[in-house]
C-alpha cells in the first residue's frame, strides 16, 4: 500500500514497519518532542550520544529535545503484574552525528515490549527484528548474542581486567586478548575462552555446539538456543562483540545489518537492568531501527522533476490554463504551470497553453 | 571483491608484502602509476593507498572493507570498527618527551604539544593532571625547543629526532603497532573473505617471530 503514495524510501519502510508491528498487537506511542532533562542526565550511558539540546521551560524546568525514545516509554509504562505492554513508535530524535559533530534530526522507528516478559516475548521481539530487516530492500544479516554467556566468563576474571577484556571482545581484538592471557596466567583459561568468543564462527548450530563445550552459563545458552531456533539458520549469526550498554542490557541482544549500509541499522535487546535503575519491577526487550542510515540505500532519483509543463503567458485565459493542467492531472500526470521554464527543470512533455504540444 | 585501504608509505609497502605473501597479490600496487585503485580479479582484491590517518575513516564508512592502521590512529580517532589482528610491524611507542632535565611542576597547568590530542587528553585525565593542549600537525619537537610547550606527546621509533633536538622520553604511554581493522557490516557480508585474509596474515605474523 505504501508504494501507492509518493513517499520517500525511508518513509515507505516506516510505513511497512508500522503495519508489521501493529499486526503483532503493538500500539503506536506518540510523545511530546520534549522531556525533562533529568531523565536523560540520570541515564546518560544508555544514550547513543550524550550531547542533548536543552532549554528552560516557562516554569524554569530544564527540558531536553528527545535524544531517545525508549527512556520516555519506560517511564510512562504502568506496571501491571502478569501483563505485557507492546508499544511501537516512529519518531524524530535529536542527536549529535558522529561524523559531523553537529546536531541532527534523525528518524527512528522501533518497539518496546515491557512487563511480564518471558521466552515467548523474547522470541517474538527477535523475530520482529528479523522481519524489520526484511522490510528493507537488499540482503540482510541479524547478529545475536546473549550477555549472560559473556558475563559468566567475565565473572571468572578479576574486576581490574574486565574493562580491557570487554573492549577487546567488542572490537574482536583477539591479538590483545591473547597478550592479556599470556600476561595473566592465573586467569588464562577464562581469558582464552573470551578470546575464543571474539572470533567464534560457523553456522548458528555449530556455534551453539562450541559453546556447549565451553562451560558457559547453561540458562543463558538454552535461551540463546531457543531464540536462534525460532529465527532459523538463514541470515542469522551469533556474535559476541555486541557489548555496548552492558550497564543496561542483559540477556539477549542483537544487531541488524543491511548490505550497502556500513553501520548496524537495527540495535536492541533485553534491558531489565535499565528497568531496575528506573525503579520498575518488570522486564523489557526492544529495538530501534535507524532509518536515517537507510537514506542513501533507498533513495530513488526520479528521472523527471515533473511529467508535464503547461507553459502560459499573460495573454492566455487563466481559467483555461488551470483547466488544461487539471485535465492532465486527472489523467494521472504530475503537472506544473509555468510562465518561464528554467533550463534545469527535467520534464517529459511541454504543453503550450495556447494549444501546441512539444515533447 | 574485497576493498583494502593501505597506508601510504613504508609501512604500507611492508604490509602489502604480507598481503601478497598470503595470496592476495596485485603486482600493480607497487608500480609508479598514478592510478588510485588497483584491482586483481583473480585474487579478488582491490587495493588503494590513502593517507595513514584516513585509513580508519575509509573502513568505518565502508568504502574499504578492511584496512591497516597504526594503533595510534585507532586510539586517537576511536573509529567504530573491528580491530581484528595485530600485525606486529611498524612497532614504536607513544611517549611523553621533554627537554633534557625538565622537571614538571604539578602546581601549574602542563602545556602539551601533540598531534594526538585525544590520546594526550585521556592520558593526563587518568593521572588527574590539568593540561593545556596545543594541537600541531607536524614538527612537534619544535614546541618545547621554542618554549611553546613543556612536553610533547608523540610517536617515538628510535628516539633519534628527540636526541638531536635535546629532548628525551619521560614516560611511555603505550606501545604502537600496525593493526588490521575491519568494517562491521563488511565483516558480516564478506565474512569468508575477511577471515581468509586474517588467517593468511596471521600466518605471516607468526612466521616473523
Amino acid at each position: 500500500m505504501a508504494e501507492k503514495y509518493n513517499l520517500k524510501g525511508e518513509e515507505k519502510i516506516l510505513f511497512r514497519l508500522r503495519s508489521l508491528y501493529s499486526s503483532f498487537g503493538y500500539r503506536t506511542y506518540k510523545m511530546s518532542r520534549f522531556e525533562e532533562y533529568d531523565l536523560y542526565a540520570r541515564n546518560k550511558d544508555f544514550l547513543v550520544s550524550t550531547n542533548i539540546i536543552t532549554f528552560n521551560d516557562t516554569d524554569g524546568n530544564l527540558m531536553a529535545l528527545k535524544p531517545d525514545v525508549t527512556l520516555s516509554i519506560v517511564r510512562s509504562v504502568r506496571e501491571q503484574p502478569g501483563s505485557v505492554s507492546r508499544i511501537c513508535y516512529g519518531e524524530n530524535v535529536y542527536r549529535v552525528s558522529s561524523s559531523s559533530g553537529t546536531f541532527r534530526e534523525i528518524m527512528q522507528a522501533g518497539l518496546e515490549c515491557i512487563g511480564d516478559v518471558g521466552l515467548l516475548e523474547l522470541c517474538e521481539v527477535a523475530t520482529l527484528a528479523q522481519k524489520s530487516l526484511k522490510a528493507i530492500p537488499g540482503q540482510s544479516i541479524l547478529t545475536v548474542s546473549h550477555l549472560g554467556i559473556v558475563e559468566s566468563l567475565l565473572e571468572r576474571i578479576p574486576e581490574s581486567l574486565r574493562a580491557e577484556a570487554v573492549t577487546d571482545l567488542a572490537s574482536r581484538n583477539v591479538s590483545t586478548l591473547e597478550s592479556l592471557c599470556a600476561a595473566n596466567p592465573d586467569y588464562s583459561e577464562a581469558l582464552s575462552r573470551i578470546a575464543a568468543l571474539a572470533m567464534i564462527g560457523g553456522t548458528t548450530q555449530e556455534v551453539l555446539s562450541k559453546l556447549e563445550a565451553m562451560d558457559v552459563d547453561k540458562k543463558s545458552l538454552s535461551e540463546l538456543r531457543a531464540i536462534v531456533d525460532v529465527l532459523g539458520p538463514k541470515g542469522v549469526r551469533i556474535d559476541f562483540s555486541i557489548l555496548d550498554g552492558m550497564k543496561y542490557y542483559n540477556g539477549i541482544v542483537f544487531r541488524g545489518y543491511v548490505q550497502g549500509v556500513p553501520v548496524p541499522v537495527i540495535s536492541g535487546g533485553q534491558y531489565d537492568k535499565l528497568m531496575k535503575r528506573m525503579k520498575k519491577n518488570c522486564k523489557a526487550i526492544g529495538f530501534a531501527v535507524y532509518l536515517d542510515s537507510l537514506e542513501r540505500l533507498v533513495q530513488e532519483v526520479a528521472d523527471l522533476d515533473v511529467d508535464v509543463v503547461v507553459k502560459y503567458s499573460d495573454k492566455d485565459d487563466m481559467g483555461k490554463v488551470l483547466a488544461t493542467a487539471q485535465r492532465l492531472r486527472d489523467g494521472g500526470k504530475t503537472v506544473v504551470a509555468l510562465k518561464n521554464v528554467p533550463d534545469s527543470l527535467r520534464y517529459g512533455q511541454l504543453v503550450e497553453a495556447g494549444g501546441e504540444d512539444n515533447a | 571483491m574485497l576493498n583494502i585501504a593501505l597506508p601510504k608509505g613504508r609501512l604500507g609497502e611492508k604490509v602489502y608484502a604480507m598481503f601478497a605473501a598470503s595470496g592476495f597479490e596485485c603486482p600493480e600496487v607497487l608500480g609508479d602509476s598514478r592510478k588510485l585503485v588497483f584491482e586483481n580479479q583473480e585474487t579478488g582484491v582491490r587495493y588503494f593507498w590513502v593517507k595513514p590517518s584516513d585509513v580508519s575513516v575509509y573502513v568505518e564508512r565502508g568504502a574499504a572493507d578492511i584496512g591497516v592502521a597504526g594503533k595510534d590512529i585507532i586510539d586517537e580517532y576511536m573509529p567504530d570498527v573491528y580491530e581484528v589482528l595485530d600485525l606486529k610491524t611498524g612497532n614504536c611507542r607513544m611517549c611523553v618527551a621533554a627537554k633534557k632535565g625538565f622537571r614538571s611542576n604539578a602546581d601549574v597547568t602542563l602545556r602539551v604539544a601533540t598531534k594526538f590530542s585525544n590520546i594526550a587528553r585521556r592520558y593526563y585525565a587518568s593521572l588527574g593532571r590539568e593540561i593545556d593542549i596545543i594541537h600541531l600537525n607536524g614538527s612537534i619537537e619544535l614546541a618545547p625547543v621554542l618554549g611553546m610547550s613543556d612536553v610533547i606527546v608523540d610517536i617515538v621509533e628510535t628516539g633519534k629526532t628527540l636526541k638531536e633536538n635535546g629532548l628525551e622520553v619521560t614516560e611511555t604511554i603505550m606501545p604502537i603497532s600496525a593493526r588490521l581493522i575491519a568494517n562491521k557490516a563488511s565483516f558480516e557480508f564478506k565474512r569468508d573473505d575477511v577471515l581468509r585474509v586474517i588467517k593468511g596474515l596471521r600466518r605471516q605474523v607468526e612466521a616473523q617471530k
